[in-house]
């Protein structure tokens, strides 16, 4: 093969090369974006995910026991507003300062619901053995931290929580946008 | 992935056979490609051999964008839609996506066609290559499929209409049919079950069908070797060969490049449509899409028992000729010129399906928007009335327009009966009259015309005689107004002399009797057609150029009952319900949107929906009225340009007039008054009056007894409502009886006018009333003078009946 021919050749697949390589960009570049956009929406740590929504009367949550109540958020889901439930763990106390404790059910280890049990007394998750006490502080196991506590109020009576998402498997706690 | 590919691919070949390199050794790429891109070429690389590649390209595209399109897509009735919307406007890029998926495939759909067209120019199915080409066919009919399924997925109305229509050829199938559409649609009807079927063919089965067809396709392409051009010798071929890489290779990937920045930049601009969600309830102007058309066209020429030549007999025929055609066509030679036959039938088909195209497409008519807009939204015209009640739109379809044609101007079968009327002709519309029209109907018109007697109700033949009225709406509201004189002789002269006395600068003094006098001579020679021929049945639209404003708009729809000063209190005896615009507190209580809700869907029994009269736009601009009402506007300006002239003073306060802008809907006023004021010059006077009395007409009575006074919008909830065109409701009321309803109200709902129109004022709209009346027994002709006299006698009558008036309790309203 001559060297006029072998560098003629050279050339044309260099060509050729370029033009397959910029058909792959423009078929990339729309679609990279199409796929990743997620990523914009989950980084923006805007933290708390919408209002406080109301649980019901506390008068009627049992005293010093925790109990799981149910949180109804509505959220933008796609093509569609949806109704979503949260369990929460929450406990009353005859302490007028601190009427209740509001704990995220969500394990901080990896993100399994977390159970109480009363003849431990502990929070146990029932995925990694991550245990937590009474106040959700932790105990022993995998998890990072303690368990996360919830924002509330107490309006007229009634208690309103605000539902969080929290980043799992991190020692801090860091808000994620829900 | 590609560029790393490309720069292996970059090294000199020598080398990778000869050295077989760390990846060579461990994935045999060296060997691979030269299997797949170093066979010579016979011939060398070829612009012309990349059809091919392209529609392969095509595919990757379609695939790549299906894929992503998928990831947001959700198959079901009541996600589909949603789904497709949200990626159309809420994800980045998501438009831009799917406006490549759609049309991407038109133009793999032409790549194909192409493609086929070439190949068998070029002879390459002949001999060794025919499976290559029943492959083709075969894989020409996945893309079918592959469009055809990929159509219903957005779930819009044409998604849905088509996908109907295309599941209903499919029925028409002899034998198999029903089972075949039963299995393709999945459930008992076109819904979730459908979706999800055909969801799954168009990306799972069909996609993997066409990629192992073309695998097949491709290799038996690669095994008998590129078709070489026919005028070449084997020797020449020989000598200019070169391998598929790069040459070839390059040529492919350049005119991918082109066509993917050009379907790109395309799809920049012509975002893919998304129509409205699909409602089977509506009425929708199903259309396939492009490539189907001819299809849908070809449906029409077959009836009855032989619809299934059309959608099956044909088709398939068409494709079985075309899968077997290498073992049809015997003839060795490949030289298109060698063999004419060949070449005269492709000639023959590409000419019958490209006209029949276009031709379906050039000659497909829809019918036009404001009259789609009222067959689909029954609120869009006056509510309850008997046109709408009888679905007059359908009775159309089903009965006249497979003739007439969905616009009525027949063009479907002008061609053959060269004498069907074009129902949007004016001079059509004037030379009948309703009667004539409601005749020919129920007795047809032979030869061709059959009588509807019997098959449809003579109400719902009524209905159609008054529907067709409709189609000449649309021309009539873009005639320029002071130009509609001279080739309509039915389009009043009266109103064209009053526009144009509008539209003129105003100079209250010379012109109006100016233009009255060189008026009246036309209207003399054709007397106008019954007032209500000019029914716009589904209301022209309103010009947006000529929006009258709010206080216009007002006097002319609303003042009727919620009077000038909007309180109401005129008929509120009546329509109790009636509101207090001035009323803060009720002011307060409506929200805007609620006001404009009420504005153009009516409300209650008695508020008639304005949509039709006044438009959205209108309608913003009552509410914004209507609001200022709470701010204490007076009324007076409402009622300014209602005043009549009183004959002392009437050019003096003519000014005020001319501020009405031109209604561009056709008015009963002329037509009715034609015959009588036309018949001489009247002085301008009497114009003036008679001018007045129509402005009356229109601000306080329309709204109830309509256009054409016969009230039918209202009947329903106002039984006792005169239709005043009926003869023996015109002779068993004398002037002075009407004088006195206008005056004093009647029954429970006919309001107490007296507060609002002058004793002359009233009497001038009695005598308007009177031109609803039948023609036939009055006369055509009043001389000035005789019109006088009969002014003279009503307000003898007038002076008569107050005078008895006076005597009675104080008039309620009074000020």
């Amino acid at each position: 093969m001559s060297e006029a021919i072998h560098n003629r050749r050279r050339f044309l697949e260099f060509c050729t090369d370029g033009v397959v390589a910029l058909i792959g960009v423009c078929m990339a570049v729309p679609a990279l974006a199409y796929v990743l956009a997620p990523i914009r929406r989950w980084s923006d740590k805007k933290g708390g995910s919408g209002d406080f929504q109301d649980v019901g009367a506390v008068a009627q949550l049992p005293i010093d026991r925790w109990q799981l109540v149910s949180l109804q958020l509505a959220r933008r889901d796609g093509w569609e507003e949806v109704r979503i439930r949260h369990g929460v763990w929450v406990r009353r106390s005859k302490d007028p300062n601190r009427p209740v404790e509001v704990l995220s059910p969500i394990c901080p280890h990896l993100g399994c619901p977390l159970n109480w049990h009363p003849d431990q007394a502990e929070f146990v998750c029932p995925c990694h053995g991550g245990t937590f006490n009474a106040q959700g502080r932790h105990l022993a196991g995998p998890p990072p931290r303690s368990m996360d506590p919830l924002d509330y109020r107490v309006e007229n009576g009634r208690l309103f929580i605000r539902w969080q998402d929290f980043k799992v498997g991190v020692a801090e706690r860091v808000p994620v946008s829900t | 992935m590609i560029p790393a590919k490309g720069v292996m691919m970059s090294r000199p070949v020598e080398e990778q056979k000869t050295t077989g390199g760390f990846w060579e050794s461990r994935t045999g790429w060296g060997g691979l490609k030269h299997t797949l891109l170093l066979e010579p070429l016979p011939g060398g690389s070829r612009w012309a051999a990349a059809f091919g590649s392209l529609l392969l390209f095509t595919f990757l595209l379609q695939a790549v964008t299906g894929i992503l399109l998928a990831m947001s897509y959700a198959p079901a009735v009541k996600t589909a839609w949603p789904s497709v919307k949200f990626i159309q406007e809420q994800l980045p890029l998501g438009w831009y996506i799917r406006a490549l998926h759609h049309w991407g495939a038109s133009v793999m759909i032409i790549l194909a066609l192409f493609h086929l067209i070439q190949v068998y120019v070029w002879g390459a199915y002949k001999r060794p290559r025919e499976l290559t080409w029943m492959v083709g066919v075969l894989l020409l009919i996945c893309l079918v499929g592959l469009a055809f399924t990929g159509y219903l997925l957005p779930w819009d109305e044409k998604a849905y209409w088509a996908t109907r229509v295309g599941l209903g050829i499919v029925g028409t199938v002899p034998w198999v049919g029903d089972s075949l559409r039963a299995i393709l649609q999945g459930g008992p009807d076109l819904g979730n079950l459908t979706l999800t079927r055909f969801f799954t063919w168009h990306g799972f089965i069909l996609p993997v069908c066409l990629c192992l067809l073309a695998v097949v396709h491709v290799y038996l392409f690669r095994l008998q070797g590129v078709t070489p051009p026919w005028w070449r010798s084997p020797e020449q071929l020989e000598a200019q060969a070169e391998p598929f890489w790069p040459g070839q290779v390059l040529k492919d990937a350049l005119l991918a490049l082109l066509l993917l920045v050009g379907l790109g930049v395309w799809c920049l601009y012509y975002p893919a449509p998304l129509g409205a969600e699909a409602d089977p309830a509506k009425a929708f102007e199903a259309r396939p899409e492009w490539y189907f058309m001819f299809l849908f066209r070809l449906l029409r020429y077959f009836e009855g028992p032989y619809e299934v030549v059309g959608t099956f007999v044909l088709p398939t025929a068409f494709g079985v000729v075309l899968f077997l055609w290498p073992l049809l066509d015997r003839n060795p030679r490949r030289d298109p010129r060698r063999r004419p036959l060949a070449i005269a039938l492709l000639l023959l088909a590409t000419a019958g399906l490209l006209g029949s195209t276009i031709y379906a497409i050039a000659t497909d008519v829809q019918l036009p928007e404001p009259t789609m807009a009222a067959a689909l939204e029954p609120g869009a015209l006056p509510p309850a009335g008997p046109i709408q009640a009888l679905q007059v739109v359908r009775v159309y379809r089903d009965n006249c327009s497979a003739c007439h044609g969905e616009d009525g101007g027949g063009s479907p079968v002008r061609a053959a009966m060269p004498t069907i009327p074009d129902f949007r002709s004016m001079a059509w519309q004037t030379a009948k009259t309703d009667l004539e029209i409601v005749h020919q109907i129920q007795d047809g018109k032979e030869p061709v015309m059959p009588p509807f007697r019997g098959k449809l109700s003579q109400k719902q033949i009524l209905g159609l005689a008054i529907y067709l009225r409709a189609f000449a709406v649309s021309t009539a509201a873009e005639a320029p107004l002071p130009g509609a004189e001279k080739p309509l002789p039915a389009v009043p002269p009266k109103p064209t002399a009053a526009e144009a006395k509008q539209v003129a600068p105003p100079s209250p003094r010379k012109t109006p009797s100016l233009t009255k006098e060189t008026q009246p001579p036309a209207s003399m020679k054709q007397p106008p057609p019954l007032a209500t021929t000019k029914e716009p049945l589904p209301p022209a639209p309103q010009p947006p150029i000529l929006s009258p404003g709010g206080p216009q708009l007002f006097r002319d729809f609303c003042m009727a009952c919620h009077g000038a000063d909007g309180r109401g209190a005129l008929v509120r005896v009546a329509m109790p319900e009636i509101p207090d615009f001035t009323n803060l507190k009720w002011q307060s209580s409506r929200s805007d949107a609620e006001l404009m809700h009420s504005i153009l869907e009516g409300k209650g029994k008695f508020m008639l929906p304005m949509k039709s009269k006044v438009g959205t736009l209108g309608a913003k601009e009552l509410e914004a009225y209507v609001r200022d009402f709470a701010r204490g506007r007076p009324a007076a300006p409402a009622k300014e340009p209602a005043r009549p002239p009183a004959p002392k003073v009437t050019h003096a306060q003519a000014a005020p007039k001319e501020t009405l802008p031109p209604r561009p809907t056709p008015k009963p006023t002329p037509l009715v008054e034609g015959p009588e004021i036309s018949g001489v010059s009247p002085p301008s006077e009497t114009t003036e009056r008679v001018h007045f009395a129509a402005t009356a007409y229109r601000q306080n009575c329309l709204t109830c007894h309509g256009v054409d006074g016969r009230g039918t919008d209202m009947r329903v909830n106002m039984p006792a409502i005169p239709n005043f065109t009926n003869r023996d409701w015109q002779r068993s009321h004398n002037d002075a009886q009407l004088a006195a309803s206008v005056q004093n109200g009647k029954g429970g709902l006919m309001p107490a006018f007296g507060d609002r129109l002058a004793p002359n004022e009233i009497r001038d709209l009695g005598t308007y009333v009177r031109a609803f009346g039948p023609p036939v027994p009055r006369p055509t002709r009043l001389e000035a003078n005789k019109l006088e006299r009969q002014f003279q006698e009503l307000q003898e009558q007038w002076n008569l009946l107050e005078r008895q008036i006076k005597e009675l309790p104080p008039e309620p309203g009074k000020p």
